[in-house]
């Protein structure tokens, strides 16, 4: 004689080291962080190549322009980054198709002035970014 | 048949195209004749709002080209022989340009950041392809807010064109007529009820208008801010970004934008799956496209080459997939242990599942166990279950759930005709002239072939004969609408054909050349007059003469049937009744003609096509046939089958209370509620030395077993299902079971070998080939030929051709001519009495499934249909104490009781009453009876008699005799579903489609929109 038996599916088994990680993986996932990251790595050929070689020269002048009316102090300036940003996918492309740098290799690499030319103008814009939506979200 | 009008469904019938010769731009291209030349034109001319099975709509003017100097839409132009068109000519290639510029007057675009920028929108491409690099039109907003009201899916007037892809769905395919554009307004846009929200409008979340959206006007929420990389930015972001670029497009063009969102669709389709899948709801057969990531379900996507549905679904296989997901979905196996349940390893549970059936069969011998195959389960796993039967434990007791609803059908149609399947496809009953629709509310149960027949209906002046005793939606749209007493189907339709016979408006040459058994069956109708049948029936017996007489002239009739016949004591003589009809009126043989009991679930047709039925192996071959057996006895390895049929699902309960019958396997079947009389099943399941259940949820039937092992959903597998049409499709995988949860062939294959028998399969093809081996009826299925969206309609020969219409040569019997069988009148099981006055119809409704495993776990499914009701006219609520909707009442019959809400209608005829299945605790069956049909152990669900009263709100909570209350809810106690705790207020919501005003109309209606003075053809001017 089998008398019903009630069950309710139990909840996983708490793991608190798991339980971090999966926090992270979670946060990441409701920003979509995760699955921009995850689509662009996994379309990294396409990526690259829509980037680097299907933009006609066209279109890079007119994102040059369009960057001028996001206001950067020059246009001749917004042309220098534009060009900037393809010598720099390109770099990356070359280093990405190589073996991994040794981290000696990254720091040496980090103090070259280029470098620090590039970063600090990177650190400048996210700066300058994050400080104008700040301002539209309030 | 009108000559525009083609079935949408795949269509045999029809002729193969023929190809002409036509000149574009000067070079000869081939072209099917007939077809739209837009489609012959490639993709340098837009279509923006053609859609093949819309036919042309004409809205969108993207697709002009010149004939004969004449600038024309190449979407409403027929590709005939010797056609010259122009493409590239300067004034063509700028109308196309000018038709482009118009619509991103109407439309912002923003693809990177638009949840339809997925590679396939059909704006975006469509505008680059017209030559629009730079905006000329200025975007004017509408002012109207965003439509969130539907539960579902979502409209933003500001990003629709106007294009009238999704009124001519709505008015055309789907036919609720719910859609329209008031093309006279300042500022048109698409209207649900003519201006109503969404949400309380008469839209039955079908989902045919965002289906075929080509743009993201009309989106799946289950897409919105998941679909892209970066489509779930905050608004603080995306509204500054959008001005931005737009700020910036005067200068730059619209190509970087183009270039940019190409390269962000590559990116996030690279972490989207795209899945071709059957749904596993009922037995229509759709087939479509769902869209996942990971185990998230961005959306379905049906295409117009799904042989069954093409671009229609309901609401519950366009958005009712939650169920995959649910937090209760069983994880691991589970073990009895005492007096609860624990968790356990596959290895332990299958060891003791392998170890205690071994036990009973060696104790008790095989006859002492049985197996129930699932009908939500695969074709596969139905020969496996039924192989596991009868190899593995040495028994015929194996059966499905057919046995509970379409069994009577397929006895009606052996007797008859031979086969127990549809004698053709959909596209037949859409190429019909007239269909008989008796005991189906077929909109509710099978929602796209009823958009089909509404279809037919309205294009192709397809008469609707619906005999039923509910005023349901297709009843409310027929041309006759018959409403005979309860379980009085025999009598009017023996009576029609008695009267078409003595009439002498028979098919008289169809009897001579195809039918046997003429004499005797015609003196077996001597009873049937028409006044008796008046009399009997309560339908007026000129109706019954003139219907009569319709269905003997029309010039191809299909009949199709369900539960409404079959599900009673009469079941199986009553589908005899439909096909001696067809028989006498010469309806077979014929496109457009023919029987159609419609399966109810997904591979209920296949579940016994594959032998999960205890009087057949496989394919249908007897298990009394000696040569069958001896052949299965030498391919299985087992030569002591017996002769005789085994145990059927009644069978099985009645043997497990003799003491007989010890053990069962139960695959996906909640057995527990939906055989009748659900506390005799349940006493019984108690009984059991051992049950085994597989399940994807805790069902009540788990709630008996000794062990439940936890099944993969269809998504979460490969295989195959049949549908109602006999149409063999394919589902593939989507994503990987959740937790460690099995398909159903894997499972069985482990139980197999630890029972000494190797199967050794390792993918589901394997056992269809061994099916193709043993089965003639299916010796030409294989998985290669039933690719993508490849199907087979059996029988299938070896050399791999099919069957769509069932018989054309002759019928499936020793002669290959068909019987009339004659037929007596039985009265029902159980009528409306002194004590128990109410007859209680129970059925689904259009956005639940069943008792609602499935689809009570979807909140939006939840919202339209909160629970179970009991639905009574005006008359019969005054005559029971004045109730009203939302007045808590008991509902009693004599085998129980079921406490639920009333819900007052005038779809229900006075002193009956209708209960839909799915229900959280009111189940229908704890009133059902243990009678059944004789010829087909069918119960009798439809014969009940009940009395009702007011509920005492402290003492009448939940079913009687202490049967136990179950509630869904997860691992954290959250509900899953169902109403509030005390819910109050009319069951169903104000905002529900019945309570909805449709606007019908011819389609889109482009004339009214041509007829503006802001009109003027692009390319006009020139």
């Amino acid at each position: 004689m089998a008398e019903p038996i009630e069950y309710t599916p139990g909840p996983v088994t708490p793991d608190s080291a798991r339980d971090e990680v999966d926090d992270l993986v979670s946060a990441l996932h409701e920003t979509g962080l995760l699955r921009a990251l995850g689509g662009a790595v996994q379309a990294y050929p396409e990526l690259t190549t829509a980037l680097v070689q299907r933009i006609p020269p066209d279109t890079v002048r007119s994102v040059s322009r369009l960057g001028s009316l996001v206001r950067l102090p020059q246009p001749g300036q917004s042309d220098a980054i534009v060009a900037g940003l393809r010598s720099a996918v390109a770099a990356a492309n070359e280093a990405l198709s190589g073996e991994p740098p040794s981290w000696l290799d990254l720091v040496r690499t980090v103090r070259s002035a280029d470098v620090r030319r590039g970063l600090g103008a990177a650190v400048a814009a996210l700066d300058a970014f994050g400080r104008e939506v700040g301002r539209r979200d309030t | 048949m009108h000559d525009q009008f083609r079935p949408l469904s795949q269509d045999a019938t029809a002729p193969p195209p023929t190809t002409v010769t036509i000149t574009i731009d000067g070079q000869d291209h081939v072209a099917v004749e007939g077809q739209a030349l837009v489609a012959a034109l490639g993709e340098d001319v837009p279509a923006i709002c053609h859609v093949d099975a819309l036919g042309p709509v004409q809205t969108c003017d993207t697709c002009l080209v010149e004939v004969d100097g004449e600038l024309v839409r190449s979407c409403a132009l027929a590709v005939s022989d010797g056609l010259d068109v122009s493409v590239a000519t300067p004034r063509a290639v700028a109308a196309r340009e000018e038709a482009g510029q118009r619509l991103l007057g109407n439309h912002v675009l923003y693809c990177t950041i638009c949840d339809n920028n997925n590679g396939d929108c059909i704006l975006k491409h469509g505008v680059e392809a017209a030559g629009v690099h730079a905006q000329k039109v200025e975007f004017s907003p509408k002012p109207l807010e965003i439509d969130d009201s539907n539960p579902f899916y979502r409209y933003d007037p500001d990003q629709c064109i106007l294009c009238g892809r999704c009124v001519e769905a709505c008015q055309t395919v789907q036919v609720t007529e719910t859609l329209s554009i008031d093309w006279e307004a300042e500022h048109p846009i698409v209207q649900w009820d003519g201006g109503a929200p969404i949400g309380e409008s008469s839209c039955v979340s079908c989902g045919h208008c965002v289906t075929v959206c080509p743009c993201n006007a009309l989106m799946e929420k289950t897409m919105l801010g998941r679909a892209g990389l970066f489509t779930n930015l905050p608004m603080a972001f995306r509204e500054p970004a959008i001005d931005i670029v737009k700020a910036a497009e005067p200068v730059t063009g619209l190509d970087p934008l183009y270039d940019l969102s190409n390269a962000e669709a590559v990116a996030r389709m690279a972490s989207t799956t795209v899945t071709k899948t059957v749904c596993t709801y009922c037995g229509v057969g759709c087939s479509f496209d769902v869209w996942t990531r990971d185990r998230e379900i961005l959306k379905v996507q049906p295409r117009e080459d799904g042989p069954a549905n093409s671009i229609s679904t309901c609401v519950k296989g366009k958005f009712g997939w939650d169920f995959v997901n649910a937090s209760d979905r069983l994880t691991t196996p589970l073990l009895r242990d005492g007096h609860r349940f624990r968790e356990a390893t596959w290895d332990e549970a299958l060891e003791v599942v392998a170890t205690r059936l071994q036990a009973i069969v060696d104790e008790h011998g095989g006859d002492a166990t049985a197996v129930i195959g699932s009908s939500k389960a695969s074709n596969e796993e139905s020969y496996l279950a039924q192989k596991f039967a009868r190899q593995v434990l040495g028994t015929h007791n194996v059966d499905n759930c057919s046995r509970y609803c379409q069994a009577p059908a397929t006895q009606g149609l052996w007797r008859t005709v031979g086969y127990g399947g549809d004698s053709g496809s959909i596209s037949d009953m859409e190429r019909a002239s007239l269909v008989l629709t008796v005991g189906t509310n077929t909109s509710d149960s099978h929602p796209v072939i009823a958009s089909r027949l509404r279809r037919a209906q309205k294009l192709n002046g397809q008469t609707i004969v619906v005999a039923d005793l509910r005023r349901h939606e297709l009843a409310q749209r027929a041309d006759v609408f018959l409403r005979p007493n309860p379980g009085t189907d025999l009598v009017w339709l023996s009576a029609m054909t008695k009267f078409i016979l003595d009439e002498d408006l028979a098919d008289d040459d169809f009897l001579a050349n195809h039918v046997n058994g003429l004499d005797e069956y015609r003196a077996s109708l001597d009873p049937f007059t028409i006044d008796h049948a008046a009399d009997r029936t309560g339908i007026d017996a000129d109706v019954l003469t003139s219907t009569a007489r319709m269905i003997a002239e029309a010039e191809s009739v299909c009949a199709l049937w369900a539960m409404g016949v079959t599900q009673h004591h009469m079941g199986s003589d009553t589908s005899t009744a439909i096909s001696n009809l067809l028989l006498v009126t010469g309806n077979y043989m014929r496109p457009g003609t023919g029987a159609y009991p419609l399966r109810g679930h997904n591979n209920v047709q296949g579940c016994s096509d594959f032998g999960s039925i205890n009087s057949f192996y496989p394919g249908y071959q007897a298990v009394d046939d000696e040569e069958v057996a001896q052949t299965f006895a030498t391919a299985w390895d087992r030569d002591d089958l017996a002769r005789e049929p085994g145990l059927d699902n009644h069978g099985m309960i009645e043997s497990i209370h003799g003491g007989d019958l010890r053990a069962m396997v139960v695959i996906g079947e909640e057995i527990a509620l939906v055989d009748a009389n659900a506390h005799y099943v349940q006493e019984a399941l108690a009984k059991l030395d051992f049950l085994v259940v597989s399940e994807l949820f805790f069902s009540s039937t788990c709630a008996f077993a000794d062990v439940v092992l936890p099944a993969a959903a269809s998504l979460e597998k490969d295989g195959t299902f049949t549908s109602t049409e006999r149409r063999v499709q394919r589902l593939y995988r989507a994503m990987e079971p959740i937790g460690e949860a099995r398909a159903d062939w894997q499972i069985l294959t482990d139980l197999a070998s630890r029972m000494g028998r190797e199967w050794g399969y390792t993918h589901p093809s394997q056992v269809m080939d061994e099916v193709a081996d043993l089965a003639p009826l299916f010796a030409g299925v294989s998985y290669d030929r039933l690719e993508g969206y490849d199907s087979l309609q059996w029988p299938v020969a070896a050399d791999g051709s099919d069957q769509p219409l069932l018989y054309v040569d002759g019928f499936h019997t020793d002669d290959g001519r068909a019987n009339l069988h004659p037929l007596e009148f039985r009265e029902p099981s159980e009528v409306a009495d002194d004590d128990y006055p109410l007859h209680a119809n129970n059925g689904r409704v259009l956005e639940h499934f069943h008792e609602g495993n499935m689809t009570m776990r979807s909140p939006g499914l939840v919202d339209r249909v909160p629970d179970t009701y009991v639905e009574m006219s005006r008359r019969t609520a005054a005559d029971n104490g004045g109730l009203q909707s939302g007045d808590w009442v008991v509902l009693e019959s004599r085998r129980g009781e079921i406490t639920l809400r009333v819900q007052l209608s005038d779809q229900v005829r006075d002193g009956q009453v209708y209960v839909p299945l799915n229900s959280n605790e009111a189940r229908i069956n704890y009133l059902t009876s243990n009678a059944v049909d004789p010829d087909s152990q069918t119960p009798t669900y439809k014969e009940l008699a009940v009395r009702v009263r007011r509920a005492d709100t402290d003492g009448d909570g939940g079913h009687a005799n202490g049967a136990r209350r179950r509630r869904r809810r997860g691992p954290d106690g959250a509900r899953l579903g169902g109403p509030p705790p005390e819910p109050a207020g009319a069951p169903l919501p104000a905002g529900h489609h019945r309570y909805g005003s449709p606007t019908p109309r011819e389609g889109v209606e482009v004339e009214r929109k041509w007829a503006r003075d802001d009109y003027t053809r692009p390319g006009q001017g020139d």
